[in-house]
This record gives structure tokens, C-alpha cells and sequence, in this order.
């Protein structure tokens, strides 16, 4: 406590202006937070968040009581899984690559140009995958060739993972990779000269000074990602699943979505919510603390 | 002229009442004094009991134009494009100088409706009137019992026409009254209650029978011939393209297992009824059902059903789908014909789709399916039950169900949007079904007339063309409605819950399984599993809830 | 001093250049699908199933003529581009100085603070408790209800916090000893250091509000107040089929522009801000010299 009051003596400008900081974070995020409790009720409109009956855990049960909760839950960890695998690493190699260029324009031209199918809508991105992947598409012929035989990939329960998995790199690795091309930026060019007048070729310069000097990010940007594996992105799957790719298309987010056009009460999707954000905190908190461990860096 | 009459039937109806009630408090309608009267605060609340006034022909002045209510209406693609707002349309400038109020339109943005509707309702900010129920679980009985709204059955007699145009037939009563004899919205009267439209048709290829000659088919086993001739002869790759779920469009071609249905699009209860019990296909009859399953799997490893046609999901999708020259036949509003052949023959110049009738097992059986679930427009306009002048509204809603109102919000204004033909009759202009700015008739009529009103229409302004009302005839002419559940019964909120509760787990298992068979993913050896686990997702208990309420319907 | 390149390397670089083309082809297709498509022929379009590189069909404008002549396109855009500028400043403002109290390490409770900022990352009451908050606010129909629930950004509070932290305190302590106080010290010291990571938040924020819907559908239901993605989402639905209504001339509301203003809409919306990125892109091709800022 004293030295909390000491601190506070000698750095009066950071204390008040975190202060501040932190209130807004209460205006605006803490207190909605209170909206959860909705999640225990069965929530009424009319009645409002002090009016609604309590339920206690009776909407997660109907969540965990469903035919469908182990599949969402298993679709949706599997996904971000392979998210996760491949499409993480992706821009980071995507920056390194662009770092070794020399040439300015080539570099900026292929920076700027990988970063625009980000912009262009879901609903034309899967419109054009559905388009390549049904049974006349080009890439279900691809496949062919090399020995598939499904009719139809995009009819294919197999096939979904890939597809999906495989068009979020090509959407948005460019995007993806600013962070952390900003991160290289900002690697202290002396000490690549240092290392330089040490003798150290291109591979040990990247070695040495390169990978930690963005490790901190890579780090941050990896449990930030662990942090959001129980959201898969909703619209996207939306767009591209059928009846036939439930099996393994189906999420959490997509089956809630379902779920809410019969019933439009919003208990049920707070308690999901509730139940991915209190999981995805738990991962976090452990990814942060193994970073914390064996890197130095973290979160907090 | 008007003035006048209107100050002798008020007189009239003083003394009439006078007569009868023994209190003399004469209307004030008409003086200023009118919106400074203490209406109620509380819902369901007793106004001070005016007169029974008597329905009239004409629209009667309801203020002097120093009313103004708030009404919270969903939005429109016209809106942006032709107007900017619903008090541009010409129905609310005549509407407001002919009663003299003016209503300000709470207009969310496109899609939102609901969601906006939501928040108003937790904020305790809706306006005055509220179109439509939004969404709003438990429906317009919900927002009565919720205190949103103002239950308008005990003020019947202060709306003369609307009373007129409410006991004109028994079934008008049954759909308007709830279970429990509440009226929640000023709904819109069909003219002799005409039946809606099917607008969901079968389409199939002219110029392809043509080039097979073969006629257009009736029994499935004609059309089993017609689209392998399609495939063999015609060399197109999607002979038949269904729609990509089981309840949905192809509810269409499952009709002629003698099933119903009750909706085409979205989260529709896959339910109906026959003779008074609720039924869902697959428990129905499941003799019949396998046997469709099958015809439809046999159809699919046979090549003429479209391998994709799951994937046919949204609109673009469809369209281009459908006018593809290799289509052979599809399920979708028959009013797309005419776009799809235009499509189609940029590649084919005699690309042409026509209406097929639903299939049937055997010639001359008939069908029992239908489009829309009422033939009441239910749910139009509702009102706040915290407004503050609730005498004032109901007399300005009721002035909607007049002669004069009627034929505005459905024809529009003579010379302006419609001119009577030789037998008397309103008919379009060609400003509205042809515009040159190229305005389609839809969206003309709704940046006119917005169509959400409470008033009484006539099924034949809706027909604009030709090829839409043969499509109707024919639909018309082989089936009916028997095996219809209005939409407009009500679930109570234990019934809701255990629809929601079983509900999408049970139509995702089914969509899923019915696919899995057609395309032979699943051999048929599962299939009495499948129907016992459908039954073991505790369908029956839904279709029980769904009874329950089908029989307080019945009870009206 | 430039180390002589080996043939190792020359290859590495030709491995690099092709992988990096290839991918740069792979992004382009649905770009150039996208722009081809908004001056094609609706029909052809409306046929269509392959990407396209150059308009199908008869060119035509139509399109464009659709979105472009819409009523409140214009006003459209002066609104985002009022939300766009005064959003990047407060948020991009609020953000770093957020980022730079919670860097230091001498502020003993920057660990607390990052986890109760981080915790709003995971939790959050949801659609409508936000909204009461807003409403009791006052902010509901107001253009400050784009800007001020936004402003900060917890990842981008995170990813400028992480820069700032890799900055070395020498700095900070050396400027302290000139007596200089904490905000010059953000302003002329961090700010420029971090600039490459300041660019990339002012890219991530200003492209958060251009392409924002959602907050503008649920607080604002004036249409002077619409930003340019709400009158877009409008000029597109106005070609879709009215699935759920009722009438038999329901498909004459399909347009057959449909799809054409789909990818015309597209255009509209992200040329703009894909010739924001090169202003922005100088900032992070360079390396930083942090020695040159010192003294």
C-alpha cells in the first residue's frame, strides 16, 4: 500500500491518466458487462434485465443437453485448431519473405496487392469458392486429377475444413502480415549493422537479430489468437455450409444462429456466449502465463 | 357537404345514446379541446364511453392537423431510392389531409427491424403505433399481456367500421380474435376473403419438351420420364433442380405424397394438419414418406437431379442456376419466369419456362397445400398502450376501414395511380405497372401506397400480369387448403419454450438425414432408426404443443 | 558495408520472389473478378460461374449509375468520412496514450490494468445492455455513438503497448533527466520511434469505422446520420426478392442488376480506402534508427 502511495507521488500524471483510462473501460464495457446475468434468466423484454425470471443454469443445460453439443463444440475447436496451425504462421512467413526484398516497388506493390482481398465481401469471396468447389467447379476438377472422387467438394463434409481454412489465408494473410511487418519496422537497424561487423551472413542476421526482435509481437499475437478460439467466424460459415457439410461445418456460432431464429429470446445466446468467453478466458490466462514462463513476454 | 352529414349522424348517435345510457356526455372530437382530454395512462385503462358512432363511406376529419403520433415501421428498398421517407408516400399526404393527423415514421434501417424494435422495447421508447409484431416473442397476445400494447376488442364499439368490416364474416372473427378473444393489431381484410396466392411454383423448360415432345407432366412417374428424356436427349447435366432443403420449396413437389405444409422459406413449422390433428411428414405416414425419399434418392444416382443442388442456397446462386440452359425444371416464385427466360435465352433463344403443375401420385388427386397462412392480413398496426390519447387513435384507425380509406390504400388516387376500365372496376395505370423511370411494379405501389395498412383490400390489384395469374389459376385449380394451420394461433409461453427447446435440433436431424438418403450417402436400411430417433428428439411433444394451441383455434 | 551474395542466397531470393508473385496473383484474381465484374453485362454476369479478368458480356456503366445517383450515396460518404477522421484521431489519440501509461514499467499497477482492459476483450454483456448504456448516455441518433464506445480498441491497445515496450527505457529515463514531462516524452520520443505501429492502428481504426454497419443500424435511425456501408447494404438489398412477402408479382422486385450493383457496391466501397494504404505503407517498409533520435 505505501509503496503503491509512493508510486502514485512520483508518477501523479500516469496515475490519473490511467485512472481515466480505466474509467472508460468501465462506462462502456464493465458496466454492460452486467447485461450477463441474462444468461441465468430467461429473459423477457418486457420485463427487462431486473424484471426477468431466474433460471440458473437451466439455458446453459439446454445448450449442453443437446444432440448437437458435442459436434459444435468439436467443429468449432477444430477449426480454430487448423486456424491456428496455419493460418497464424502465415503472414509471419508472408512478412519475413517481403522482408528480404530489396526492391521497394516490388515489395510495396505485393504488399498492397496481398492485402486487398481482405476488403472484398464475404458474401462475393464465398460466392466465388462455392463457384469453384461445386461439381463443375475448377478446383473440384483439380481434385479429380488427383484422384478424388467426390462429386462435389463443396457438398463434401471432408472437404470443408480445408476449403474454409484454405480461403481465410488466401483472405486475409496479407492483412494479417502489417502487424507484423510494423514489428520488423521497428527492429533497431544498428543492431543488424552490429551483427554485420560481427560477420554474421543474411541467415544468422535473421537468426540473431530479426526473429527476437519481433518475437515479443509474435508472442503477444499468438495467445491473443489462442484467446479467440471458440469464435470461428460466423458469417463465413453461414455462406458456405449445406445440409450435406454439417457434420463437420457446424460451430457453435452457426447452431446458435439457428437456434435464434426460432427463439429470439437472448438468454440462450448470452449463455453461450457466456460459456465461449469463460472457456477462451481460461485458455488465455494459461497461454499467457506459459509465455510469461518460457519468453518473457506477456500479456500481463 | 361531408361536414354536414357527419354533424347530423353525430347528433343522431347523441341521441340515440343518450337514450340508451342515460349519460349525455357529448363527443368532442372535433374541437381543439379533443387532444388536451385526459385519455388513459395505464393500458386497458376505460376511456370515458363515447357514443357508438355509425360506420360511414367516407374518412372523417379525426384533428386540425395539431395531432401528431409516432409509428414505428419497418423499411423498404423504396425508401433511398424513390422516396426518402414513408410521409412522402402519396397514401399518408392524403391520409393526413383527409384526417387531418400527422404521423412521424420511426423507420430502422433495412433489416433491423426487429433488432431495433428489441431495444425500444428495453430503452421504454416505442412510439405511439407499432406495425406488425416484430418479432416479439409470443406474438401480438404477448405484447397485450406484456402491457405493450393496447387490447382493442373492448373498444369495438367506438370503431364503427372497423366492427362493420370484422363481423362480416365468421372466419374474419376466428383469425383476428385470439384464443382468448384479444385483438392485439388492426389487421388487413381481404375483400370476400378471397384466398391469397401460391407464389411458389414448378417451373419447367417449354423448349425442351418441345424438343422431346412430351406434354407437360402430372404423375411423378411422367415426370420421371420427361426428365430422363431431358438427360438423354437434351444432354442437359440438372434435369430437375429442387430446392436445397427438405422443408422448404420442395415442400412443392412433396405435396403429391399427400403431404402439407406451411410455409416455403426460412425457420417455417414443418407442420399441418389434417382433419384437426397436427402432422409432420415424416410421422405422417411413413410408408409414403420412405417411398418419396426413395423416388427421390432413385432420381439422384440416376443423374436427374442436379448434384449441387444443395448448395443452391441464396439468391444469386438461384438465379443463376435456374436460367442456366442446363436446368431442366426448378421450385421457386413462378413470377421469376419471365426474368429467368429473359436470362436464359442471351444463350438459348427460345429459352422458355412455363408452370407445371404439382406432381401427383395418380391423375386427378388433388393437393392440399397452401401459400399464405391467413387469409388475413394480421398483425398491421398496434397501439402503444401508453398513449395518451387512446380515444383519438382508435377513431383515426378506424377511419382506415372506411369505403373511401379502403379504396386509397389499395388503388391509390384516381388519375394519379388508377383509372376505373368500362365495367367500373380500378385498374392500373401504366404509370405504375410500366414506368419509365423503370421502377418495377412492386416497389411503384409501395412508394405510393406503402402497403402495410389495416384496411381491406382486393386480391386483384396484386395481379399485374398475365403469366402470374395463369400460374395462380393453375395451382387454384388442383388443390386447396385443407391441410393449412393458421398462423394465426398462438402458443402460449410454456408451448413456445418446448417448440424452441427440441425444435431446431430436431429440423437440423431431419434436413441433414433426408439429404444424406437422396444422395445415397445413407443406405435406406437406416431408415426406421431414423424415424425412431426424430421421435425420440421429442417431436411428438412438440406437434402436442402445436395441438393444443390448433384446438383453442378451433375453439374461436 | 554490403556482404558479397552467394549463389545460396541468390536462390533464397528467386525462391522468395516467386512464392511472393504467386501469391500476389492469387490475391489479385478476386480483386480483378471484382472490378471486371461491376462493367459487365448483368446477364452475362448473372450466367456467369468462372473468375473473371476482364468485363463478360457488353461493358456497361449501369452499375455504377445505380449506386452512384442513389439519393443519400453522397451523403453517405461525407458521414463516413467525418466518422473515419474524427474516429482515427480520438480513438488513434486515446489508444496511445493508453498504450503508453500501461507500457511503463515504473506505473505499478500496468499488470492489473492490462488485465482488467484485457478482460473486456472476452467478455461482454451483449447487444442490449450496450445499448441501454448508449441510450442513457444520450448518445442514441447522435454521431458521437460511432465514435466514443469504440475509441479504444483493447488490441490495438495491446499491439501499440508491445511497441512502446520494445523501446529502450534508456530513452525515456535520459529525457526525464532533461526535465522533460510524460506527454512530451510520448509525443516526441514514442510516437516517432513507434511510428510504424502507430501507422498500422491508424490503418486498423480508420478502416473499423469506414467499413462499420452495424453500430450505425442499431443507433442511428436518422438518415442525414447514415454512414456510406448502411446506404451500400441499401442500394444492394433494393435487387433482392422479398422472400418473405406475399404477393404474386413478388419476383418483379428482383432486379436484374442484382449481382452487377453487388460488385458495383464492392468498388465503391474499397476504392477509397485501398489509396489510403500507400500513404500509410512508407511507414513500415523503412527501418526505424534509434539512434538518430537520441540526444
Amino acid at each position: 500500500m505505501t509503496r503503491l502511495l509512493k508510486n502514485y507521488r512520483q508518477h501523479k500524471t500516469l496515475y490519473w491518466v490511467g485512472g481515466l483510462i480505466l474509467l472508460y473501460f468501465i462506462v462502456f464495457s464493465y458496466l454492460p458487462m452486467g447485461g450477463l446475468v441474462m444468461a441465468f434468466q430467461n429473459f423477457k423484454l418486457a420485463d427487462g434485465i431486473f424484471g426477468s425470471e431466474f433460471v440458473g443454469l437451466a439455458q446453459f443445460e439446454k445448450f449442453f443437453n443437446s444432440p448437437y453439443f458435442e459436434r459444435v463444440i468439436v467443429n468449432t475447436l477444430v477449426l480454430s485448431g487448423y486456424d491456428l496451425l496455419f493460418n497464424f504462421p502465415a503472414p509471419i512467413l508472408l512478412a519475413f519473405l517481403l522482408n528480404e526484398i530489396r526492391n521497394r516497388a516490388f515489395k510495396r506493390t505485393v504488399q498492397t496487392v496481398t492485402y486487398m482481398p481482405y476488403f472484398i465481401s464475404m458474401v462475393v469471396i464465398c460466392g466465388l469458392i462455392v463457384d469453384f468447389t461445386d461439381s463443375e467447379g475448377v478446383v473440384t476438377r483439380l481434385a479429380h486429377l488427383f484422384g478424388s472422387d467426390a462429386t462435389s467438394l463443396i457438398a463434401s463434409p471432408s472437404a470443408f475444413r480445408p476449403i474454409f481454412i484454405i480461403s481465410n489465408i488466401w483472405q486475409s494473410i496479407g492483412f494479417n502480415s502489417i502487424v507484423f511487418l510494423a514489428a520488423l519496422a521497428g527492429v533497431d537497424q544498428d543492431l543488424y549493422e552490429a551483427a554485420r561487423i560481427d560477420g554474421a551472413g543474411h541467415f544468422r542476421q535473421w537468426l540473431h537479430v530479426t526473429l527476437p526482435g519481433i518475437a515479443p509481437t509474435i508472442m503477444i499475437m499468438l495467445i491473443l489468437r489462442i484467446g479467440q478460439i471458440m469464435n470461428v467466424n460466423f458469417e463465413k460459415v453461414i455462406l458456405l455450409y449445406n445440409t450435406s457439410t454439417m457434420a463437420t461445418a457446424d460451430v457453435i456460432s452457426s447452431y446458435v444462429y439457428r437456434v435464434g431464429l426460432l427463439d429470439r429470446q437472448y438468454s440462450y445466446s448470452t449463455a453461450v456466449g457466456l460459456f465461449n468467453s469463460v472457456i477462451s478466458f481460461v485458455l488465455l490466462l494459461t497461454a499467457n502465463a506459459l509465455s510469461k514462463r518460457f519468453s518473457q513476454t506477456s500479456l500481463f | 357537404m361531408k361536414k354536414q352529414k357527419w354533424v347530423s349522424v353525430f347528433l343522431a348517435a347523441c341521441l340515440a345514446a343518450s337514450l340508451m345510457s342515460g349519460c349525455g356526455k357529448p363527443q368532442e372530437t372535433e374541437s381543439p379541446a379533443s387532444e388536451g382530454q385526459p385519455g388513459t395512462e395505464e393500458s386497458g385503462g376505460s376511456v370515458a364511453a363515447p357514443e357508438t358512432a355509425e360506420p360511414s363511406d367516407t374518412i372523417q376529419k379525426v384533428a386540425d392537423g395539431d395531432v401528431t403520433w409516432t409509428i414505428f415501421r419497418g423499411s423498404h428498398t423504396a425508401i433511398g431510392t424513390q422516396i426518402n421517407d414513408w410521409s412522402e408516400t402519396l397514401l399518408y399526404q392524403e391520409m393526413e389531409k383527409r384526417t387531418g393527423v400527422h404521423l412521424e415514421c420511426i423507420t430502422p434501417v433495412l433489416g433491423q427491424e426487429q433488432t431495433q424494435f428489441q431495444l425500444l422495447v428495453t430503452t421504454d421508447d416505442l412510439p405511439d403505433f407499432i406495425e406488425g409484431t416484430q418479432g416479439y416473442v409470443g406474438g401480438g397476445e404477448a405484447m397485450i399481456d406484456d402491457g405493450l400494447v393496447v387490447d382493442l376488442a373492448p373498444y369495438m364499439d367506438q370503431m364503427p367500421n372497423f366492427k362493420k368490416q370484422l363481423e362480416m364474416s365468421d372466419l374474419r372473427q376466428k383469425e383476428v380474435y385470439s384464443d382468448t378473444g384479444k385483438i392485439s393489431h388492426f389487421p388487413g381484410f381481404i375483400e370476400n376473403d378471397e384466398e391469397g396466392e401460391i407464389f411458389v411454383g414448378v417451373l419447367i423448360r417449354k423448349d425442351l419438351l418441345n424438343e422431346v415432345g412430351m406434354d407437360i407432366p402430372v404423375t411423378y412417374d411422367d415426370w420421371y420420364e420427361v426428365l430422363t428424356a431431358f438427360k438423354e436427349q437434351c444432354g442437359i447435366s440438372k434435369p430437375l433442380v429442387p430446392g436445397p432443403e427438405m422443408f422448404g420449396q420442395n415442400n412443392m413437389w412433396s405435396a403429391g405424397y399427400d403431404f402439407g405444409y406451411v410455409d416455403f422459406f426460412g425457420t417455417g413449422v414443418p407442420f399441418y394438419q389434417k382433419d384437426g390433428t397436427v402432422r409432420y411428414a415424416p410421422l405422417d405416414d411413413t410408408e409414403k414418406f420412405r417411398a418419396y425419399l426413395e423416388m427421390m434418392a432413385k432420381w439422384y444416382s440416376e443423374g436427374l437431379i442436379d448434384p449441387d443442388f444443395q448448395t443452391v442456397t441464396d439468391i444469386n446462386a438461384q438465379i443463376s442456376t435456374y436460367s442456366s440452359t442446363d436446368c431442366g425444371a426448378c421450385i421457386t416464385p413462378y413470377s421469376l419466369a419471365p426474368v429467368l427466360s429473359g436470362i436464359g435465352q442471351a444463350a438459348k433463344p427460345d429459352f422458355e419456362y412455363t408452370c407445371a403443375p404439382i406432381p401427383v401420385l395418380e391423375e386427378g388427386q388433388e393437393t392440399h397445400l397452401y401459400a399464405a397462412t391467413s387469409q388475413i392480413n394480421l398483425n398491421q398496426v398496434a397501439i402503444n398502450a401508453d398513449i395518451d390519447n387512446l380515444e383519438l387513435a382508435l377513431k383515426y384507425w378506424d377511419q382506415y376501414y372506411t369505403e373511401e380509406a379502403a379504396l386509397l390504400s389499395c388503388w391509390g388516387v384516381e388519375g394519379v395511380t388508377f383509372e376505373y376500365d368500362e365495367e367500373g372496376n380500378p385498374q392500373w395505370m401504366k404509370t405504375m405497372t410500366q414506368n419509365e423511370d423503370g421502377y418495377n411494379f412492386l416497389s411503384m405501389r409501395i412508394a405510393n401506397l406503402s402497403q402495410c395498412t389495416p384496411s381491406v383490400f382486393e386480391r386483384r390489384s396484386d395481379f399485374v400480369d398475365e403469366f402470374s395469374i395463369a400460374c395462380n389459376e393453375l395451382y387454384h385449380e388442383h388443390g386447396d387448403n385443407a391441410y393449412r394451420i393458421s398462423s394465426s394461433i398462438t402458443l402460449t409461453a410454456e408451448e413456445n419454450e418446448i417448440y424452441t427447446m427440441y425444435m431446431t435440433d430436431i429440423l437440423t436431424y431431419t434436413e441433414e438425414q433426408c439429404i444424406r438418403y437422396i444422395t445415397g450417402q445413407e443406405s435406406f436400411d437406416t431408415f426406421d432408426s431414423f424415424i425412431e430417433q426424430i421421435r425420440s428428439m421429442n417431436v411428438e411433444k412438440v406437434m402436442e404443443v402445436y395441438q393444443a394451441a390448433l384446438d383453442r383455434y378451433n375453439a374461436r | 558495408m554490403k556482404i558479397k551474395e552467394g549463389p545460396g542466397r541468390k536462390l533464397f531470393l528467386a525462391a522468395d520472389a516467386a512464392v511472393l508473385v504467386l501469391l500476389a496473383l492469387a490475391c489479385l484474381a478476386p480483386v480483378l473478378h471484382t472490378f471486371a465484374a461491376s462493367f459487365s453485362d448483368p446477364v452475362a454476369l448473372a450466367q456467369n460461374h468462372n473468375l473473371l479478368f476482364w468485363p463478360i458480356g457488353q461493358p456497361t456503366v449501369k452499375g455504377y449509375e445505380i449506386v452512384l445517383q442513389n439519393r443519400s450515396i453522397w451523403t453517405g460518404y461525407l458521414n463516413t468520412l467525418f466518422y473515419v477522421v474524427a474516429g482515427t484521431l480520438t480513438g488513434v489519440l486515446a489508444t496511445a496514450v493508453a498504450a503508453f501509461v500501461f507500457s511503463r514499467r515504473s506505473f505499478l499497477p500496468a499488470n492489473f490494468c492490462m488485465l482488467v482492459v484485457s478482460f473486456t476483450m472476452l467478455f461482454n454483456g451483449g447487444l442490449i445492455p450496450t445499448y441501454i448504456l448508449v441510450d442513457s448516455l444520450g448518445l442514441i441518433n447522435t454521431r458521437l455513438s460511432l465514435i466514443l464506445p469504440t475509441a479504444i480498441n483493447v488490441f490495438n491497445l495491446i499491439v501499440l503497448k508491445t511497441a512502446f515496450q520494445g523501446i529502450p527505457d534508456s530513452l525515456e529515463e535520459s529525457a526525464k533527466l532533461d526535465g522533460a514531462g510524460d506527454l512530451y516524452i510520448l509525443f516526441h520520443i514514442y510516437l516517432p520511434l513507434a511510428r510504424a505501429t502507430v501507422a498500422v492502428i491508424v490503418l486498423f481504426v480508420a478502416v473499423f469505422h469506414w467499413n462499420s454497419w452495424f453500430q450505425a443500424s442499431i443507433y442511428l435511425n436518422k438518415r442525414e446520420l447514415y454512414p456510406l456501408q448502411i446506404i451500400l447494404q441499401e442500394i444492394l438489398m433494393q435487387g433482392n426478392i422479398s422472400l418473405t412477402g406475399t404477393s404474386a408479382d413478388i419476383a418483379s422486385s428482383y432486379s436484374l442488376y442484382h449481382t452487377l450493383v453487388q460488385y458495383t457496391t464492392i468498388v465503391v466501397s474499397i476504392v477509397p480506402i485501398l489509396c489510403v494504404y500507400p500513404f500509410l505503407q512508407k511507414h513500415f517498409t523503412k527501418g526505424v534508427m534509434v539512434g538518430a533520435i537520441k540526444g
